[in-house]
């Protein structure tokens, strides 16, 4: 297959055949040995610095609907920058609180646990049988991220053509030891880890459920975080850049708490309560507040919207003829009244939180938990 | 199914070797459930037919005590039909001994009313029209049919219906009346009737031959 027709693989039939054909992508197809039945649900677990999400979809009369939803806050912080310390027995209790059912769960990961490498890969590479592309794969993520190729566990998949940089492959990686002490805790509790999915992903595709992205729609995803802040580039429904980005809302807490003098959790609820739009003020103090707070967070959202604007700058400058459309907000943080406004005006590109609504009565989430719907459909859709 | 319009890439970063060993344990499971499914059915048809055997067993040996209960029984009704044939036969021997003495009762009373003026030189028996010949117990050696056994009946077998001729001679013509007036005051004939009557030729004066006919009751009641 020429290298041209595998990189616009990911927004056209072809590509669509070959993930349908491996359930998981080309990049895996090798790895898995089929199913005894096609999934009909998935208990997905989204582990945050606050809180933990999970949710589960089923397959009921070939449509998917929204078994339950978990919310679950920390009383304390529990995770840790390398994602090691995932608070597990509590993710093993999941699956037996609510209307939840199954033994097996999904986790979502986001960067740093999981990192992302946008690879160009020569196209002889490319026409290798998918386990030597694996191990080339492989053996690259290692060398840019110096660790043994043995100790890491590398996933791929393809991105649209047209990069100037030549970039046509985006590989994700994961310490592979952590994943199978995952699974070995999980196993002790008697719960099965049936997968290990990127956040962004997730995000995607709950974003899919609401808006139907053009194949070269170019159309950013800022996932706002408490402990930190990511921010995807998404060609169609393909993630083709993933950055981490300064802002979090627990930076904007310290910020208002040392300006206010009060303690962070009251500066966590002004914060929540009154936001950044003076729009939205009924009162003349209740404006003043809203301007207060939004001239104290100027500098940090100043920030975090320039970096918006490099990162897209970065990607027209590498997919020239593509056009910058929107941004979804997901994460805690877009739950701060006028943030969404705040970005779409520096930006001058529409801004709007993941969200959907239960009008259709299947599907329902908001910005915190639509990583974990979204990685419940992705599930349900793979087999 | 809401189902995106392109494919959102979906990559699980658990190690191969996990993936293998959950999908071994998934075959594994799944056979040793169809193992242990096919091992139920098989239990269930085994316990089935050992039931069945059981019960097609004892209902053999029911049919066979029942076959050995017809099988006397009809051994006692041939019996009982044995001894209903013999009692028949003797039944008929004894309706016939009742019947010589009656004869012999209605004949010694015939002989009893002669007066001693009164010669009996002949006493005929002859039978009646179409009257059945004269009752044999062939019925003993009959088959056991319903008709013969109807036959062997005392009461409706054919009674012998005879007249009885009586010839001799008389000393006079009124002892010859006073005879024939004691047969017929008798009861045992119907009728007494005068069939012949001759003067003796030759004989002392008044001596008459004459032959009477006397019928049974039976023929006329």
């Amino acid at each position: 297959m020429e290298r041209e027709s595998l990189a616009t693989a990911a927004g056209n039939p072809e590509q669509a055949r070959a993930w349908d054909a491996s359930g998981r992508g080309a990049g895996c197809a090798f790895l898995r040995r089929e199913p005894l039945a096609r999934r009909r649900s998935a208990v997905v677990v989204d582990a945050g610095a606050t809180g933990l999400r999970a949710a589960q979809c089923e397959v009921v009369r070939r449509r998917v609907r929204l078994r339950d939803v978990l919310r679950h806050r920390w009383s304390a912080s529990p995770a840790d920058e390398s994602g090691a310390a995932l608070p597990l027995c509590r993710i093993a209790r999941a699956p037996l609180q609510g209307d939840f059912a199954g033994d097996a769960v999904t986790l979502l990961l986001s960067p740093p646990t999981v990192q992302f490498h946008a690879l160009s890969v020569p196209d002889a590479v490319l026409q290798q049988p998918p386990d030597r592309l694996h191990d080339a794969l492989r053996l690259e993520v290692s060398r840019e991220a110096r660790v043994e190729p043995g100790d890491i566990e590398v996933r791929h998949w393809l991105l649209p053509s047209g990069h100037r940089q030549r970039m046509n492959v985006m590989a994700i990686s994961i310490p592979a030891a952590l994943v199978r002490g995952w699974v070995d805790s999980l196993a002790e509790q008697a719960v099965c880890l049936r997968g290990v999915l990127p956040l962004p992903c997730a995000h995607v595709r709950a974003v899919c459920t609401r808006f139907a992205p053009a194949a070269r729609e170019l159309w950013g995803l800022l996932d706002l975080g408490a402990a930190r802040s990511t921010f995807t580039a998404v060609i169609g429904a393909t993630p083709c850049y993933v950055r981490n980005l300064s802002a979090a809302t627990q930076a904007w807490r310290q910020r208002l708490a040392s300006a206010l003098d009060v303690d962070a959790e009251r500066a966590g609820d002004l914060l929540f309560q009154y936001g950044l739009s003076e729009a939205h003020a009924q009162r003349e103090a209740e404006y003043e507040l809203r301007r207060v707070l939004a001239d104290l967070l100027r500098d940090p959202l100043n920030d975090m919207v320039r970096d918006l604007e490099r990162c897209f700058a970065y990607l027209l400058q590498s997919y020239g003829e593509l056009e910058a459309g929107r941004i979804f907000v997901a994460g805690g943080g877009a739950l701060v009244p006028g943030v969404c406004e705040f970005i779409e005006l520096l930006t001058g590109m529409r801004t709007e939180p993941i969200a959907r609504g239960d009008e259709r009565g299947d599907l329902a989430f908001d910005v915190t938990t639509a990583g974990a719907v979204g990685g419940a459909l992705l599930e349900v859709d793979c087999p | 199914m809401i189902r995106p319009a392109v494919n959102v890439p979906s990559v699980s970063l658990v190690p191969a070797a996990c993936c293998r060993a959950r999908a071994r344990d998934q075959h594994a499971r799944a056979w040793a459930l169809a193992v242990l499914a096919a091992s139920l059915i098989l239990a269930g048809l085994f316990a089935t037919r050992v039931t069945s055997r059981q019960a097609v067993g004892e209902l053999a040996s029911r049919l066979a005590y029942a076959e050995t209960g017809r099988s006397a029984i009809q051994q006692q009704l041939a019996l009982a039909r044995r001894d209903q044939q013999t009692l028949s036969a003797r039944m008929l021997v004894l309706a016939g001994l009742v019947r010589d003495q009656h004869w012999a009762r209605r004949l010694a009373a015939l002989l009893a009313a002669a007066p001693d003026e009164i010669v009996l030189t002949g006493l005929r028996l002859e039978p009646v029209g179409d009257a059945a010949p004269a009752e044999k117990p062939a019925a003993a050696s009959a088959p056991a049919t319903t008709a013969a056994r109807e036959t062997l009946r005392p009461a409706a077998a054919p009674r012998p219906v005879q007249l009885v001729r009586v010839s001799g001679q008389a000393g006079s013509n009124e002892v010859l009346q006073r005879f024939v007036s004691a047969l017929r005051e008798s009861g045992a004939w119907a009728a007494v009737s005068m069939q012949q009557l001759t003067v003796v030729e030759g004989a002392a004066a008044g001596w008459l031959t004459f032959e009477l006919e006397c019928r049974p009751r039976e023929i006329d009641p």
